[in-house]
């Protein structure tokens, strides 16, 4: 449950007590004064700097009873601080002294898990804040207020704010709490008693072991977390300081759960005690000890897209070879990245990883060895790149704070000193996901480890991605002289049946070498039923078969949100809760945030403010409060285009445009009214905020949900925001556009991933959750669904590491190459992952898996299955599925009337394969997409014109290399990157390519590239060549110019097919094609077989049909759409006709 | 609570811990924050210093003899660098009150409930505030009228050279907060004593009671 609803309960209750009373007090410090005389509270304001607040901006001393905060700003600004601190008053035990970073009331419950706030905000002292300031917010203006206010009396949040005099931000995230939270659950929330009390003897003994270093082995449901607190709470029994106490976990859920749990149990002490995840600790050390990092007290974090956008610049200024693409530097950067990751994560330096990669290539013996040394030689010098650019920002990333630490206390014996004496009582949760690193520190600060406590569960090992290893659970005695450990053995959540599956399936574990053997009792004793396998023909009948399955339980009292479907991969998420919404089964499953069309919405609002072109009005135009006509577009985006400043301002004069329509017109108008005055220079949070309520009714209409699909819009919505409160340490431009790039560039390097956490207020909606397996661990479930168990699915495919780790850096490898090490360890945890799956569920267990692929061919079952042993599992012959209902939504083609002549081009058509919607949006509406220039897409831009420049200078001569060059600085001086840093690394590459181009041309007569039409049933293509020449045999030479290089697939894509069919629909058989790739300096000849041939001209006839037809169909793929210029408004197009003959 | 038979100020508990150990480890200061839960964290850093002492020094002073009457040039650096350290630290972080039933023999007000402190304050013309102040040692002893001293340990009552010894003492360190989050402060800045007459005016104390306190003074 939600633990800010106690909180806000009494606040709201409290401020009921003053209201209620026939002179209602409203004013906030009429309240706060009321509040304090109902508590018996006495109130002092003192001026800034009196000793009494030892520095704090307010403190509750609990002794005299009293409050004391600094007398300074508006009457309302102090009614907060003191709200505040009567929240600590009524929800915390003993004193509290709370600085001006800590008194926010406008904080929102939930920050959003990107970057710092991964780290931060878990602690308990971080907690009681924030409960002080909800309660704050919640007591000056409780939500029943705010509801009444804003969505009954139709007031804004300024209006509200005013009245209230309180400050808008405050308003406007208690409206946003309001009307985008599902409300509180009223009822009881268990559907399942808790186990009975009971004593579990190995839970105490465990708690109680003290003088020796322990590793408790808990199987999933023993009650781990309860043996841990019972640990804590034996020794703050003792008399244990709990200042003195430690408790490092992995998770931020598993610190929060913690914290909450202790704090239930021992209030007073559980401020004191140390609760967090290794990160948060690290951070703590790093900013304990700054001056030994040569950082500021207070460093900065970079989480990956940091790390990119500092490289990026610098990435083609270094010599490589073999990770050079500077095309998409990104690409290579997050490989890597996590290759520089993984170093830390084994506390390897840069100068560990160069002499590592040297040895390699020092002893390399055949080519392929050389190649991997160069390619790890490479990695060492970008790391040795990004952690000088990292200090001049002087910034940690997340490696740092485990790898920095470790080593300083290994090497500082005063630091390892006081930290062994301050941290007396080290206990370790989730003990298996500790990697090289994190094993490092805590040996550093257990010193001889007798007061160190772990606990862990080897066969839930799901991290080998940060270097984890279920391995370290096995080595826990040789780490740790002197070690003992005990095993729970008592499962008090699942059914003997589930328990039965567990423990037959675990002897066949990798993880499962050198511990004791799995030996489990279900508390609860026999279940209803046998984990079932249900097997189906294809994978849309596998999601109606998990349709059917949850339904069935349903009927049987199981409630949708006791239900779970656990997939091994997003994209199979996805589908599955399509698949379930459609068939009115509410899910509980954000996806990714960013391509929720609610919050793309928003995104198109805010693009508005930065583009010049005004794209987004595309998507502005379907929502139904300007409802535009499509068939307005056009004239639009003309009007808007005819100016380079951002579109926001340009709105009226769009609707001013002669052919726009009378609705159109007035859309346009309410859109310029509703973002007057906002710009890219506003805080994007206020931004949206002021659009939703102060300027439109959107925010009143979320407030009307009823549905769990409406709800959880609203819950991505508040998430949404939650993720532009905070920004990133490195920041270019205006905030908007800042908030915009850090979007892409997050999704880029699928960062946003804990963003689709489902945030706690909304947990208690009844709707089946969709997780992947990753994301469930440490939940629990009465129905558990996993599909997909199908060979290359789960497990998963195995694909070694883009940039492996030289040899000889990952622990524990000893003795294997590297690949079969990556293997060994993928396969591993593949398994872990299944035993995890199986292993949330309480009471019923389904797994699912197909025959056939979507193609026909045959589909094997997964190994996973057969590792199950005999007896304990059933199959299910001929299982239900759920078909979609009748009447059900279907995708709608797009009205378009193309102008007579209308073809497409090689290039466009090429876009339809790729993307059918992209096409519309590029080809069709005309959508240019602003492109971000960077200093590789500006001297991209130079290269194009050079090559435009050559083919017209070819029809009258032969341009020699020199005055290609001559004409290329002309153009560089125009339009080349000349400010940059690296601006003659940049001209270098480019002076490299334009030689490459004129050498290519040598020994033929250009002629002028004509296009050339190819007629098929259903249109016309115009393939536009890049040059025409001819050879001495008067054969005619078709060529493609790329500045790249020659990729695997090259020539098997489509625009070569079609260069070959124009050039044989024109010049019969005295024809060549010709590939020209300037990076590689590559000239070739394309031919592709008449099978091929055959299958592309049929391919793209079909296109031309699907063109003609209207049908636009997004292609979603992780890769292509956050790079594509229509991210934010796809796949969103208005209704009605376009018709372009106009 | 065990607290309340507690009797030993802090600097005898940090005497007996340094006495007890030539280094103190975890095992030893376990033990005496289990002795003096008060100043647990007094002594956590204590202890530190000392270990950091023995770190920095080594083995050089083992053999001095240690005289009952004298403290070693261990000790002493170590409670120098201590006291040096906590007002750093002091300096920078905001602290918290000391917890209510935590008792100090050397702190008069310390083992008083928040019922006897209401009952006191108005019989010493102070609010909480200046309570606080007097508690925590931030006002100058210098410049307190010796009158009111009296009048003070007539109404708590206490022996006046209790008193005397509690707010001539230095400012006492308060339990600093748990050592969570390090968050660096925008405006570092020493805590100062205040001198009665501006304690007097600046605790948010109505005119009477400052006329009647500054009264004391004649």
């Amino acid at each position: 449950m939600d633990t800010f609803e106690p909180v806000r309960a009494d606040a709201a209750r409290l401020h009921a007590e003053f209201v209620d009373a026939a002179a209602a007090p409203r004013g906030p410090m009429q309240l706060v004064d009321a509040a304090i005389k109902h508590l018996g509270l006495e109130l002092t304001w003192l001026p800034v700097g009196d000793p009494a607040l030892k520095n704090a901006k307010a403190l509750y001393d609990d002794q005299t009873g009293a409050i004391f905060a600094v007398e300074e700003g508006t009457a309302s600004e102090r009614a907060l601080v003191v709200a505040h601190e009567i929240g600590h008053v009524r929800l915390h035990a003993g004193s509290a002294s709370c600085t001006t970073h800590d008194v926010d009331p406008s904080r929102s419950t939930e920050s959003a898990p990107v970057g710092l706030q991964r780290v931060e905000d878990y602690g308990a002292r971080e907690r009681r804040e924030l409960q002080a300031n909800v309660f704050a917010r919640e007591f000056l203006l409780p939500r029943s207020a705010a509801r009444q206010m804003f969505v009954a009396e139709g007031a804004s949040a300024s209006d509200i704010a005013k009245q209230r005099d309180l400050p808008l931000p405050l308003v406007r995230q208690q409206i946003l709490d309001v009307i985008l939270l599902p409300p509180a659950e009223a009822d009881a929330p268990a559907v399942t008693p808790p186990p009975a009390a009971f004593d579990d003897p190995v839970q105490e003994e465990a708690a109680a072991h003290r003088d020796a270093p322990y590793l408790l082995e808990a199987g999933p449901g023993t009650g781990k977390t309860r043996t841990l607190v019972k640990r804590i709470l034996s020794l703050l029994k003792e008399g244990v300081d709990p200042a003195s106490i430690l408790v490092l976990t992995f998770s931020n859920r598993a610190a929060g759960e913690l914290s909450e749990r202790i704090a239930t149990v021992a209030p007073k002490q559980a401020p004191k005690i140390w609760i967090g995840t290794f990160h948060a600790f690290g951070l703590d050390l790093v900013r304990r000890h700054y001056e030994q990092f040569k950082l500021p007290p207070d460093p900065g974090l970079f989480d990956r897209s940091d790390a990119i956008a500092v490289l990026e610049e610098i990435l083609p200024t270094l010599p490589l070879k073999h990770y050079r693409n500077l095309w998409d530097p990104m690409l290579v950067l997050k490989d890597v990245l996590t290759a520089i990751s993984r170093a830390k994560d084994e506390l390897v330096d840069v100068e560990g990883y160069r002499s590592r990669a040297q040895a390699m290539l020092d002893s390399a013996a055949d080519e392929e060895a050389v190649e991997a040394a160069e390619k790890a030689l490479e990695v060492a010098g970008i790391y040795s790149r990004y952690e000088t650019a990292k200090a001049e920002h002087d910034s940690v990333d997340f490696g740092d704070l485990i790898m920095g630490p470790a080593l300083l206390i290994e090497n500082n014996a005063a630091v390892r000193t006081a930290l062994q004496l301050r941290h007396r009582h080290v206990l370790v949760d989730e003990y298996q996901d500790v990697n090289r690193a994190s094993v490092r520190l805590v040996k550093g600060l257990v010193g001889d480890g007798k007061r160190l406590w772990a606990v862990g569960d080897a066969r839930q090992s799901i991290y080998r991605f940060r270097g984890a290893s279920s391995a370290n659970m096995a080595g826990f005695k040789s780490e740790f002289p002197g070690a003992t450990g005990g095993q729970l053995g008592i499962s008090y959540r699942s059914t003997q049946q589930i328990v039965d599956t567990l423990v037959g399936f675990s002897p066949n574990m990798a993880a499962s070498q050198g511990l004791r053997p799995l030996k489990l009792t279900a508390n609860r004793g026999k279940g209803p039923a046998l984990p079932d396998i249900r097997t189906f023909d294809r994978k849309d009948d596998e999601a109606e078969g998990v349709a059917a399955g949850i339904k069935e339980l349903e009927a049987q009292g199981v409630r949708f949100r006791d239900q779970a479907v656990l997939c091994r991969t997003n994209k199979r998420l996805n589908e599955i809760a399509a698949a379930l919404e459609a068939r009115n089964i509410p899910v509980l499953h954000l996806g990714s945030l960013f391509e929720r069309e609610e919050v793309r919405d928003l995104l198109a609002l805010m693009s508005l403010a930065v583009e010049p072109f005004g794209d987004a009005i595309v998507r502005v135009a379907t929502s139904p409060r300007y409802a535009m006509p499509m068939q307005d577009l056009p004239v639009a985006l003309e009007a808007l285009r005819a100016d380079k400043s951002a579109a926001i301002s340009r709105l009226g004069n769009a609707a001013a445009a002669t052919d726009i329509s009378a609705e159109g017109s007035a859309a346009l108008v309410k859109l310029a009214e509703d973002l007057k005055g906002l710009s890219a220079k506003t805080n994007p949070w206020d931004f949206l905020t002021t659009y939703l309520l102060d300027r439109t009714d959107a925010g009143r209409s979320m407030a009307s949900a009823t549905t769990t699909t409406a709800r959880l819009r609203n819950v991505a919505v508040w998430q949404f925001l939650n993720f532009l409160r905070d920004s990133s340490p490195i920041a270019f431009g205006a905030p908007v556009q800042r908030a915009l790039d850090r979007v892409r560039q997050l999704v880029l390097l699928a960062e946003e991933r804990d963003l689709r956490q489902v945030p706690a207020p909304a947990l208690h909606m009844d709707a089946v959750r969709l997780m992947t397996v990753h994301g469930s661990k440490g939940l629990e479930f009465d129905a558990v669904h996993v599909p997909g168990l199908n060979t290359t699915s789960f497990p998963s495919n195995y694909r070694g590491p883009r940039c492996p780790a030289p040899i000889g850096m990952i622990s524990g490898a000893e003795g294997m190459s590297v690949s079969e090490e990556s293997k060994r360890s993928h396969a591993m945890e593949e398994e872990c992952l299944f035993f995890v799956a199986m292993s949330r569920s309480k009471t019923y267990l389904r797994l699912y898996l197909v025959r056939f692929q979507d193609n026909g061919s045959k589909r094997g079952p997964s190994k996973l299955l057969e590792k199950l042993a005999s007896g304990t599992v059933r199959a299910t012959a001929s299982p239900p599925v759920l078909r979609l209902p009748p009447g059900a939504p279907q995708p709608r083609p797009l009205d378009v009337l193309f102008p007579p002549g209308w073809a497409a081009s090689d290039r466009s058509i090429e876009q339809y394969r790729k993307c059918p919607r992209r096409f519309f949006y590029t080809y069709v509406l005309g959508l240019g997409g602003a492109r971000k220039s960077t200093a590789f897409s500006r001297t991209h831009d130079c290269l194009y014109d050079i090559i435009e420049w050559l083919a017209q200078a070819r029809l009258d001569g032969e341009p020699d290399v020199a005055q290609a060059e001559a004409k290329f600085a002309d153009i560089w001086a125009e339009r080349g990157p000349t400010d940059h840093a690296f601006a003659a690394d940049y001209r270098a590459l480019a002076s490299r390519l334009v030689g490459a181009l004129v050498r290519h041309g040598a020994g033929r007569r250009f002629r002028k590239a004509e296009p050339l039409a190819i007629d098929f049933p259903n249109g016309r293509i115009v393939v536009e060549p890049n040059e025409m020449a001819t050879l001495a045999d008067g054969t005619v030479v078709l060529r493609r110019v790329r500045t790249g290089y020659v990729r695997e697939d090259e020539y098997d894509r489509l625009e070569y097919t079609l260069y070959l069919m124009a050039g044989a629909a024109h010049f019969g058989r005295k024809f060549a094609v010709e590939a020209v790739h300037l990076t590689d300096e590559a000239l070739e000849a394309v031919s592709v077989t008449t099978t091929k041939f055959e299958n592309r001209k049929e391919k793209t006839d079909e296109m031309l049909a699907g063109i003609a037809a209207g049908s636009y169909p997004p292609e979603v793929d992780a890769f292509r759409c956050p790079r594509c210029p229509h991210f934010f408004i796809c796949p969103a197009a208005p209704t009605g006709k376009l018709d372009l003959r106009k | 609570m065990t607290y309340a038979t507690t009797d030993k100020s802090l600097s005898d508990a940090m005497y007996a811990m340094s006495l007890a150990q030539r280094v103190p480890d975890a095992q030893l200061l376990d033990d005496f924050a289990r002795r003096y839960p008060q100043h647990a964290e007094m002594l956590t850093e204590f202890a530190i210093e000392l270990a950091l002492d023995a770190l920095q020094f080594g083995d050089e002073e083992f053999d001095l003899p240690v005289d009952d009457g004298t403290v070693s040039p261990m000790v002493s650096r170590a409670m120098s660098n201590f006291q040096n350290r906590l007002f750093e630290r002091r300096s920078k972080r905001p602290a918290v009150p000391q917890a209510r039933g935590v008792a100090s023999a050397a702190n008069p007000f310390a083992s008083l409930s928040r019922e006897e402190i209401r009952a006191l304050a108005p019989r010493i013309y102070a609010n909480g505030v200046f309570v606080s102040k007097l508690r925590d040692r931030l006002i100058d002893f210098d410049t307190i009228p010796p009158r009111y001293v009296r009048h003070i340990a007539e109404e708590i009552p206490k022996e006046l050279d209790a008193l005397v010894a509690h707010l001539s003492a230095a400012a006492e360190v308060r339990q600093l907060q748990a050592p969570q989050f390090y968050k660096a402060e925008g405006k570092p800045g020493g805590v100062q004593r205040q001198t009665f007459e501006e304690a007097v005016r600046s605790s948010g104390l109505s005119s009477e009671q400052q006329s009647k306190l500054l009264a004391f003074k004649d």
